[in-house]
């Protein structure tokens, strides 16, 4: 486990992209304030926490296989099979914590409601994005690439995926649990994995996706490669 | 001054004070509507009147949910003042079945919703996040629904809304359905067999309204 440091630039950039998803500067001066109090108790509440681990993958019919269970998705099979070198697996899970759903439980405005989930999916993504960093630099030492990173629920990858990526790591270690719909706890948790090897030419797998008007399509004007 | 004028002038000051930051001029201007007896009827009015001037204002602009969101809870800190004294609803008939589909734990758009409703005086029965398609089922035909709506946020969860709208169909055809999320599309929510699709607060309730043949006016 690695304890993401957040230093004071990382509040500031966590301000201006709450802010960006609420509506820029022109989000009235009553809920600036909110969220700059929002963030002040994040500060004192919130402790990040991360996991990972790493496992070779293997491509086996139309999924991927790995120690921990089948990744069943097409999309990331493509990808997979695009890469060179052998395909390792990085598993990933990052949460707030406790302390940001005890937060949550105070707001009962849906306007500071939606300031502080806001703030609170935000400041998580930062955390994903901090190990996915974390990841690259691992691949890096040893001459490899890494994809973008994926989730269960997206793309065509069920969620129920999450039961894989809770085989592979001692998710109780950091205090995030599953229920029987795969459903994770604490809110604001994020899993997923990211594709390891020599050459991974293709970091997403929109390329592969026809689908132009996904909202989460991370490729803007690109033409599916079909 | 007259009592007919007195009375307007608080109505107008009622429904101007929504989407001020805080509640406290609307508290005030209720406060004062309340102690002269101005009818619960037309204080409801007022506050969605406010609560319209808002949407059409922030519709206009570059800002809105979350100013919006300022103005529903005002309104539904005002519709809770008022059924303190008076608890019949404005159309108490147009009950709605709110709900996130199985599998999927993402629910603020939905509370969103489900808020807009209320605050416009509509019956809302929220069954929360997660709910399986008996459940919605069940719902309609207790409440006699006239509207379900349904709200995904994952393109995984998003497909079952497909069963539950054909099972909703098959036993209370006359419900209305209309359904949201961020992964779907005017396209997909027809091919699902939805009445109607929305893609913002801010249009949810003339798109319910249309959906019911209604008038585009402001309340329920």
């Amino acid at each position: 486990m690695i304890i993401p440091e957040i230093g004071s630039s990382f509040w500031g950039a966590l301000r201006a992209r709450t802010l960006e998803k609420l509506g820029g500067p022109s989000l009235s001066a009553d809920l600036q304030d909110t969220l700059d109090k929002d963030l002040e108790a994040m500060h004192a509440l919130v402790r990040p926490r991360v996991l990972h681990t790493i496992q070779e993958g293997r491509l086996a019919g139309r999924n991927i296989q790995t120690q921990a269970g089948i990744i069943g998705s097409s999309m990331l099979f493509r990808l997979a099979h695009g890469c060179m070198g052998g395909c390792s697996v990085a598993f990933m899970l990052a949460t707030l914590g406790d302390g940001f759903d005890r937060l949550c439980r105070d707001r009962h405005l849906l306007s500071r409601q939606l300031v502080l989930d806001t703030a609170g999916s935000e400041f998580v993504e930062m955390v994903a994005d901090m190990l996915l960093e974390h990841l690259e630099s691992l691949a890096e030492d040893e001459g490899k690439q890494c994809s973008m990173r994926f989730s269960p629920g997206y793309c065509d990858w069920d969620l129920s995926g999450q039961r894989v990526i809770f085989n592979a790591l001692d998710a109780g270690s950091i205090g995030v649990s599953l229920n029987s719909y795969d459903v994770m706890k604490p809110a604001k948790t994020v899993s997923g994995i990211a594709l390891m090897a020599d050459v991974v030419p293709f970091k997403i797998p929109c390329h592969f996706c026809p689908r132009q008007d996904c909202p989460w399509r991370r490729l803007s004007s690109e033409r599916p490669i079909l | 001054m007259n009592d007919a004028r007195q009375r307007r002038g608080i109505l107008a000051k009622l429904e101007r004070s929504i989407g001020d930051p805080g509640s406290s001029d609307m508290q005030e201007w209720l406060g004062r509507a309340l102690d002269i007896r101005i009818p619960a009827d037309d204080l409801r009015f007022a506050l969605v009147r406010g609560m319209e001037r808002v949407r059409h204002r922030l519709m206009s602009s570059n800002f809105g949910l979350p100013e919006f969101l300022v103005s529903i809870d005002s309104v539904l800190d005002g519709l809770s003042l008022i059924s303190d004294q008076d608890n019949t609803a404005i159309s108490p008939d147009l009950s709605l079945v709110i709900g996130v589909v199985k599998g999927d734990p993402h629910d603020l758009g939905k509370n969103v919703i489900a808020a807009v409703y209320k605050a416009y005086g509509y019956r809302v029965i929220d069954l929360g996040r997660d709910v399986s398609s008996l459940v919605f089922v069940e719902s309609v035909i207790e409440h006699k629904a006239r509207i379900l709506a349904l709200s995904a946020m994952m393109s995984t969860t998003m497909t079952g809304m497909k069963d539950i709208i054909r099972e909703v169909r098959s036993v209370c055809p006359a419900t209305k359905i209309i359904v949201g999320g961020a992964p779907l599309s005017e396209v997909l929510a027809r091919s699902y067999g939805a009445d109607s699709y929305v893609e913002s607060a801010l249009t949810v309730i003339e798109k319910t309204r249309a959906m019911l043949g209604m008038d585009p006016g402001y309340s329920a």
